[in-house]
């Protein structure tokens, strides 16, 4: 088959907010919700690899020495999403007004056999825990019934052999890479001790760039045995709702799927706790997270109060807080926090 | 020894009901249901039937193509209905309080529902069917299992009324090989007065959840059957 050339006006429209998807070897560029549709048809149509039939060869995973079993029930599921549920940008006390609500696709946390939720079915999906020798059982069920497409949980940071990668591979497709509407498949991944830290899971399915940015994502935190939890510990995913994915006049740059302060999460903390802030890019755009008032140290040791955070990539500001008062926080590239990726930071002295 | 005995009858009786022809102790897996990767689409397409429609609704049903609804109007109704074939896939049946005096057969078919529909003196029989749903159906007085299902998968059956049925007000069975398990739920439901409330043979991958279960001599009856979830159930 020929290779396709991108022309110019191509070009020009992805790098404006259109992207291209791959689904099954065909290439799809979305610009608009109809190019959208067209990717969901061609995903209809993937059909399941043979390798993701029997099981692999590879050893079921087991704790380490002293570790846990740590059980999850999570299904994926399509809602109405509405980015600005309060109708305002606190910010600077206006009304956000058209259009708000789109069909987005979720991770939800249930209780055991799927029987009933435990949270609403959110924006991002449930936050993951364990401890460096644990055993995450992650049983994950497809409940979508609008977009009839495989889906998958993919983790980062963990380990687990190539059945519970959760990933569409074409033909190498292992079992855990292609869970059609109404199958469950259940992902065994080991919290090593390289896995400290916060990492994000997602969608790899074969639609994996669509759904993804349709809200199939959610963290995992993975501390040292015994460590403490922070006194205040808040996942933040910064993310982009496009109008080709949502059908929406405007980009919405989102916090944890919703855009503008008052909607994005009010992080709350007082004087004299430990705070960490877990900033996660799940989406095309590289962002610079700020929070006012405040500067940390990262990774180097050097105090920051603006750094970078790319796709699927993990910062954390962490800090004892000694100052009081409300605090904006936000991304840095101007055109993302006047879109609404900006949100409270309330401390009480 | 008596109260031991007792309940262990009663299963086999209820087993019995639930796996012929099959020989005691063999395991039929029968015909794999067909894969479905995907709800059929729904053709819009609406067919109508009333108490005084001729052929009544099997007639409307051996008309209808994938993806099709048949309503039917409030009344009585007398005769059997078979739903049955690759024909039917995605077919929708929604009564509107209409009452059958009969019994529902759905076979070899996949992502059917069942909708509204009460049944007096004869039951909801579901052989091989990949995908089904019961929402609101009544099903009282059959003479055996009032909802009998075997050798399916992705059942949904919510809001449903089994009552005063001669066996299990709901018997499930024979989960068929699959390459992924696709659950059965039993939810929000309630099932009373039968001699078996809930009876699960050789089912894999059914979750029980918010069901009443009232008045009924064994409550949940389950053999050789795992991952099997029982949530808030009341007796």
């Amino acid at each position: 088959m020929p290779r396709r050339v991108i022309d110019r006006r191509a070009f020009l429209g992805t790098s404006a907010g259109a992207f291209i998807c791959t689904i099954g070897g065909r290439r799809i560029t979305v610009r608009s919700p109809e190019d959208a549709a067209r990717a969901d048809a061609a995903a209809r149509t993937v059909a399941r690899p043979a390798q993701a039939e029997p099981d692999g060869p590879f050893p079921a995973p087991e704790p380490a020495p002293g570790g846990q079993r740590r059980e999850y029930w999570i299904q994926a599921r399509s809602v109405r999403w509405d980015p600005v549920p309060t109708g305002r940008d606190d910010w600077h006390d206006v009304p956000v007004r058209g259009k708000r609500t789109f069909r987005a696709l979720t991770y939800q946390a249930m209780t055991r056999g799927f029987a009933r939720p435990l949270a609403p079915a959110s924006m991002p999906g449930p936050v993951l825990h364990a401890e460096v020798g644990d055993l995450l059982v992650v049983h994950f069920r497809n409940a979508d019934e609008h977009f009839g497409q495989a889906l998958t949980m993919h983790p980062h940071g963990v380990r687990y052999n190539p059945d519970y990668d959760g990933s569409y591979l074409g033909v190498r497709t292992r079992p855990g890479g292609f869970v059609e509407p109404g199958e469950e498949f259940t992902y065994l991944w080991e919290a090593t001790p390289d896995s400290v830290g916060v990492w994000p899971y997602h969608d790899h399915g074969p639609n994996h760039m669509l759904n993804t940015f349709r809200g199939l994502f959610g963290a995992i935190v993975v501390r040292e045995r015994g460590a403490k939890a922070p006194d205040v510990e808040q996942v933040l995913f910064l993310h982009s709702l496009m109008p080709s994915v949502t059908g929406l006049r405007r980009t919405l740059q989102t916090i944890n799927g919703r855009a503008y302060a008052g909607n994005t999460p009010t992080v709350r903390a007082r004087v004299g706790q430990d705070v960490a802030l877990h900033v996660i890019g799940m989406d095309d755009a590289f962002h610079d997270f700020h929070i006012h008032g405040h500067r940390w140290r990262d990774a180097s040791g050097a105090f920051v109060d603006t750094p970078s955070v790319g796709p699927n990539e993990t910062i954390t500001a962490r800090f004892v807080e000694d100052n009081p008062g409300r605090w904006l926080y936000h991304c840095h590239v101007f055109s993302h926090q006047d879109a609404g990726m900006a949100g409270w930071y309330v401390v009480d002295a | 020894m008596r109260r031991a005995l007792a309940p262990l009858a009663l299963a086999a009786a209820i087993l019995a009901l639930c796996a012929a022809p099959a020989a005691a102790g063999e395991y039929d897996p029968g015909t794999v249901p067909p894969e479905a990767t995907a709800t059929p689409e729904r053709s819009g397409r609406v067919l109508r039937v009333g108490p005084r429609a001729r052929g009544g609704i099997q007639r409307a049903v051996d008309r209808a193509r994938q993806g099709d609804t048949v309503r039917i109007a409030r009344g009585v109704y007398r005769g059997n209905v078979v739903i049955r074939g690759a024909s039917k896939r995605g077919l929708r049946v929604v009564a509107d309080g209409a009452t059958l005096r009969g019994r529902v057969e759905i076979r070899d078919t996949a992502h059917v529902t069942l909708q509204g529909l009460s049944l007096r003196g004869g039951g909801v029989v579901i052989r091989d069917v990949d995908r089904y749903a019961l929402r609101s159906v009544r099903v009282q007085g059959a003479p055996g299992n009032g909802i009998d299902v075997r050798r399916s998968v992705g059942g949904s059956l919510r809001r449903v009324l089994s009552a005063g049925n001669g066996a299990a007000g709901i018997a499930l069975g024979g989960t068929p090989q699959r390459i992924r398990a696709v659950r059965t739920f039993i939810r929000e439901s309630t099932v009373r007065d039968n001699a078996v409330g809930i009876a699960l043979d050789r089912m894999r991958f059914v979750t029980v959840s918010r069901v009443r279960l009232p008045g009924n001599r064994e409550p949940v009856l389950a053999v050789d059957s795992t991952d099997i979830v029982l949530d808030a159930l009341e007796a």
